[in-house]
Order: C-alpha cells, then sequence, then structure tokens
C-alpha cells in the first residue's frame, strides 16, 4: 500500500495496528517522513521544534519562476490560522475561537430538526450513499449556519484543505489558487470584514472536508466493526483530519530519531485515534499551538449526531466506496451502504 | 514521448533547476543504462520545487507530487513520463 493511501484504507485500524514499522521514510529525493506512531506523534505536534511546512516562501520562488500570480493563496495565507506564527496566529486564533464560538449556537439550535429529515433513509431498508445522501447535505447546513451564508455545491467540492500538504508543484498550486478565489469571492458576497473573511475560509478550509470525514468514517466504523454495537457519544472513535504536516525548524532529535532542517513530517494523527490510551487519542484534534480550533464544536455536533444515530439503531452493510486522491483527508466521491433495518 | 526522450527531458529539467551540473548531466547522457537516484542529488526543497517547474515546462504538462514519490530514480520517472505524456 502506498503510505499516502493508508489515511483512508479500508480496515486502516487494522492495518496501523499491524505495520512492521511505525515510522519511516516515505521518499528520501522529497525527504518525506511517514510517522504512524501515536507517542511520537503527540510530542511532535506539541514541539516547539517543529512548525508547519512553510507555505509563502514556495508560492514566492513559484510567482517568481514561473511568472504567475498566486494572490489568492498568499491571501490565504494570511487568513489561516495554521498557517501562521507568533503574535498573528495567537490573534487569529482567539478570532476563531469566538466566532466559532457563535456559529456553534446557531448550529445547535437548527441541528436537530435536519438531523431528523437527513438521517430519514437510515431508518428504511435500501441503499443510501452515506456521503452523497448524509454526510454531504449535514455539512452543507453546518457550515452554512456557521459563516452565516448558504453555501452552494461548487464551494462544497473545492479541495481547500489541500492548501496544507505537499505543495511542491506548480500545477497544484495553479489548482488551488483557483479555488481560493472562487472561496473568497463567494465569502465577499456576506462580508467585507477582514476578521470575518478569515474566519470564514477557516470554516471552509477546515470544517467542510473534516467534518464529513468525521461523519462518514465513524458511521463506517459502526456498521464495519462488529466490537462497536453504538457510536460514543462523547468522542469520535475515527478523525475528522487524519493526516496533519510538520517540519523542524532546525535539526532536531525526537528519542533515537534524527530530523532534518527541510525535511517533511506527515503525520499520521488518526493512528492516536487507534491507541489504547487516552493521552494518545486526546490527540487526534492535534495539541500544542495548533491544535484544532474547532474541537469544542466538533465535539458538541458529534454529540448529537452520535446521539440521534444511536437511537435509530442503524444496521447496515458497507456495499463500496469511491474516494478521490487527497494528502490530507479522504476525499469521498461516493460511499454506498445497505440499510438492513 | 519516448523513454530516451522522456530521460533526456528530465536531465535538462535537473540541469535547468540547477539540481545538476552540466558535466554531470554529460555522463549520465553517454549511456541510458546510467541510472541516478534523485535522492543522491541531496538537492534542497526549494530546487525540489524549481525542478517541479522545470519538468512542467519540459514536459508541457502538470506534474503531480505522487509521480516523484512513486518514481525514485532517473530512468524509472523517465519510464513513467514516457507512458504518461505525449
Amino acid at each position: 500500500m502506498k503510505s499516502y493511501e493508508l489515511h483512508t484504507a479500508v480496515n486502516r485500524r487494522k492495518i496501523f495496528n499491524a505495520l512492521p514499522k511505525k515510522i519511516w521514510r516515505e521518499n528520501d529525493f522529497l525527504r518525506i517522513w511517514v510517522i504512524a506512531d501515536p507517542q511520537l506523534c503527540a510530542e511532535i505536534v506539541r514541539s516547539s521544534q517543529m512548525e508547519m511546512p512553510d507555505l509563502l516562501t514556495v508560492v514566492e520562488r513559484v510567482e517568481t519562476t514561473a511568472k504567475i500570480s498566486l494572490e489568492n493563496i498568499k491571501i490565504a495565507n494570511r487568513c489561516l490560522p495554521a498557517l501562521l506564527s507568533g503574535e498573528q496566529h495567537s490573534v487569529l486564533r482567539k478570532q476563531l475561537a469566538t466566532f466559532l464560538m457563535g456559529g456553534l449556537k446557531r448550529v445547535e439550535g437548527t441541528l436537530p430538526d435536519f438531523l431528523e429529515k437527513n438521517l430519514a433513509l437510515l431508518r428504511k431498508p435500501g441503499i443510501v450513499d452515506l456521503y452523497v445522501d448524509i454526510a454531504r447535505p449535514l455539512v452543507a447546513h453546518i457550515v452554512s449556519e456557521l459563516i452565516g451564508q448558504k453555501i452552494t455545491e461548487e464551494i462544497q467540492n473545492l479541495d481547500l484543505g489541500d492548501i496544507f500538504p505537499l505543495n511542491k508543484t506548480p500545477s497544484k498550486l495553479r489548482r488551488l489558487n483557483a479555488d481560493y478565489g472562487k472561496a473568497l469571492e463567494f465569502l465577499s458576497q456576506s462580508t467585507d470584514d477582514q476578521t470575518e473573511l478569515a474566519c470564514k475560509l477557516s470554516c471552509l478550509t477546515f470544517g467542510v472536508d473534516s467534518l464529513t470525514m468525521m461523519i462518514v468514517e465513524n458511521i463506517l466504523e459502526l456498521i464495519t466493526d462488529q466490537s462497536v454495537n453504538e457510536l460514543p457519544l462523547k468522542f469520535p472513535r475515527e478523525a475528522g483530519v487524519p493526516v496533519t504536516f510538520r517540519s523542524p525548524r532546525e535539526d532536531c532529535h525526537f528519542g533515537v530519531h534524527h530530523f532534518k532542517k527541510g525535511e517533511v513530517l506527515r503525520l499520521q494523527i488518526q493512528a492516536n485515534a487507534y491507541s489504547e490510551q487516552t493521552d494518545h487519542r486526546d490527540v487526534m484534534f492535534g495539541a500544542g499551538l495548533h491544535s484544532c480550533v474547532g474541537r469544542q464544536l466538533s465535539l458538541k455536533i458529534w454529540s448529537q449526531l452520535a446521539k440521534a444515530i444511536n437511537a435509530i439503531g442503524l444496521r447496515a452493510e458497507f456495499i463500496e466506496q469511491t474516494l478521490g486522491l487527497s494528502h490530507f483527508v479522504a476525499h469521498y466521491r461516493s460511499v454506498k451502504i445497505r440499510v438492513i433495518s | 514521448v519516448i523513454e530516451a526522450k522522456a530521460r533526456e527531458l528530465i536531465i535538462n529539467a535537473l540541469v535547468n533547476s540547477s539540481a545538476m551540473k552540466q558535466e554531470d548531466a554529460a555522463q549520465l547522457n553517454t549511456s541510458v543504462r546510467n541510472d541516478l537516484e534523485l535522492a543522491s542529488l541531496g538537492i534542497d526543497s526549494m530546487a525540489i520545487i524549481n525542478f517541479c517547474m522545470a519538468l512542467e515546462e519540459e514536459f508541457k504538462r502538470d506534474v503531480e507530487i505522487e509521480e516523484l514519490i512513486e518514481h525514485s530514480t532517473l530512468n524509472d520517472l523517465a519510464r513513467h513520463f514516457a507512458k504518461t505524456s505525449v
């Protein structure tokens, strides 16, 4: 199996447990490591020796050499706390947390009624597409409530989360720039306040992909894992963000492992969700400076969703799924199940 | 694109992105059997971005990061680009 497909593999809980090595070099030329060790993932995300891979320098290099404008990515780079550091990061993170608190009130007010209708297909026998019929409309509803603007099909289809991993090819940056152009144009219809715009862009970048993955993967687990009788209300079993990336600020050691400045660490943070240790599982939402700002919001949404699905007593079997490639999340096209009763 | 041509274009991309010296390229060009582990070039992350840009320029198509992850030697990458480029 290719390491960059690990995070979306069917039966990956077993695959992760059976990995002969938990830390390995994915590619020597690109200097990418794969880390599937929960303890090391936890140490790295908390470490001040690590930072998010530098996007701005890459973008500026490509702009200068290829003589193209990647202005929309540069705007996104100023808007997303995960890509910032220092005072800018801290201020924007607080603003985003406040923005999400306001959005959560709106979501909590409308979610029960929406779930009642949205989950109706899971109450009767038949074939259901977990992504198309359940997760996609649910995420559209949640994100629309959060940003106070109804998101369109086109906006929901953008791969904005791909701003985080492995930005090395001009073609990818051009696509990303076009996607962020559409997102910024869409959001500018509802606000011209730069802080609000930044918070809304964060919701689109993280909310759409991570909520979708959290919903689909946890329902799939309920269906496919015989040991799971109902969904846990407090904490999902599967992460919404399965992978994150870090780079060492300088050459550094973590135990016996030596990482050099400029290398890229692909942290398979979903391994933490599969760990028996509570302190490891807690890290599936990240930790340290760049921990998930939307954690509380996600857990509140999760709790309502899990309660609603448990009330249905869902019995179903997995049929098939189609995914697009992503190094960051699962880009679903279709996830079909057969509801038995 | 035939494999030998793809190989030549990749070597051009390596030279044009300053990842390889002209004399080393000339040595590689003496025989298609001379292979090269790309990692042995020891180039930094910015040079890799230059190389990706040069590849897109040489092959007139988008280059995806997975192509570089999967094909780690010059000849392997040349075979791949020969199959996937026009």
